[in-house]
């Protein structure tokens, strides 16, 4: 009879298994009898404290019964306890309120200086560095306004002579054409008249005494 | 002695005329001889400048003749009258006469005309000048009496 190899090795795991379970539960059964043992000293103990045990918890009973009364009548006198603490609180409120107020008020009334100081001192300022300014542009443009000044009469004082020669000059121009005009129109009646008047003979005796007068007068003289 | 082709001369004008005749001749005489003048003094020359030459120049050298002519014609100085009419000849002939009795060498006159000069005449010579004009009158005597004209001319406007 032919067993499957296979089969072999899961019985022999498994019974190594149950070895090693047996073991294990052997163990744990021999700790759990040891702690017994040991829970069995103690409770011999416990029986010789246990009178002051008792008297502590009396005692922590008392003092939490205690607390408990007072914290019923804290809690009885909140009312009475909020009003006075509300008073002196109000009062400590008022007097630092006031306090700070009055700092405040300083404060305020010291900034206030100072502030118009420091207002009243920015004309000031100004004012002498305006003035500083306006002092120097001033010198700056001095010397050029007067230059310009001077330069602006020179030229007018040019302007007029120059007019003035101008004027003069036009008065003698058209002067001189009036009386070239006035000539002219005389000439011109005497001659028309002239012409009508003076004939060809008489001409020529004209001619011939002026001829005579310019020798008299040594025009035709032999230095010529 | 002076050839009476300058003689005969009373005016600048009169000058130059005759120097163009002249040129004229001595042009003949350098392109055909002296025998081609005769062409020309017939034909372009006027008749008494033709007559004058022709006896003058019977037994003279042409050519030396009429340089003669030229040479004397530029030394001839000139009295410039300036007139306010056209004279006739008679009137110039009067002038130059009266002229040329004062100057001891021959002179010419140069009449001018201006009739802006209304009568009279102006004289220059040498470089000399005589205003005998009636405008010259005139001026003078508006110029002296300028202020008053001015003032009846005011008065006239007003």
């Amino acid at each position: 009879m032919n067993i499957d190899p296979v089969l072999i090795y899961l019985i022999l795991f498994t019974l190594s298994s149950l070895v090693l379970l047996t073991v294990g539960l052997l163990i744990a059964y021999l700790n759990l009898l040891n702690r017994y043992s040991k829970t069995k000293k103690s409770s011999a103990v416990d029986d010789d404290i246990s009178p002051m045990f008792r008297d502590t918890e009396a005692r922590l009973k008392s003092i939490v019964d205690n607390a408990s009364a007072q914290a019923a009548q804290t809690i009885s006198s909140t009312q009475y306890f909020t009003e006075k603490q509300l008073k002196i609180f109000e009062d400590e409120v008022n007097k630092s309120a006031a306090m700070y107020l009055n700092l405040y008020q300083r404060t305020l009334e010291n900034l206030e200086r100072e502030t118009a100081k420091e207002i009243k001192a920015i004309p000031e300022v100004l004012r002498r560095d305006l003035g500083a300014s306006l002092s120097g542009i001033s010198a700056l443009f001095k010397d050029d306004v007067v230059k310009i000044a001077t330069e602006v009469k020179d030229s007018l004082d040019r302007a007029y002579k120059n007019i003035e020669i101008d004027i003069e000059e036009y008065k003698k121009t058209r002067l001189t054409q009036v009386d070239k005009s006035i000539a002219d129109i005389i000439l011109q009646i005497a001659r028309r008249v002239l012409v009508k008047e003076i004939n060809k003979d008489e001409h020529e005796k004209l001619v011939l005494k002026a001829l005579e007068d310019a020798k008299k007068s040594g025009m035709f003289s032999e230095d010529v | 002695m002076l050839s009476k082709l300058i003689d005969n001369l009373k005016t600048k004008n009169e000058i130059e005329i005759l120097r163009d005749e002249i040129a004229l001749l001595s042009q003949s005489i350098y392109q055909g001889g002296e025998k081609n003048i005769e062409n020309s003094l017939k034909n372009d020359i006027r008749i008494w400048v033709s007559e004058t030459i022709r006896n003058e120049t019977q037994n003279v050298n042409l050519r030396d003749y009429f340089n003669d002519i030229e040479k004397e014609l530029d030394r001839i100085k000139s009295v410039s009258i300036t007139l306010a009419y056209e004279p006739s000849e008679l009137s110039v002939r009067r002038f130059y006469d009266f002229v040329q009795s004062i100057m001891p060498k021959k002179i010419v006159l140069e009449l001018l005309y201006d009739p802006q000069i209304v009568g009279g005449v102006v004289i220059s010579y040498g470089g000399r000048y005589k205003d005998y004009s009636f405008r010259k009158i005139f001026e003078d005597e508006l110029e002296e009496t300028r202020k008053d004209v001015l003032e009846l001319l005011g008065k006239a406007k007003k």
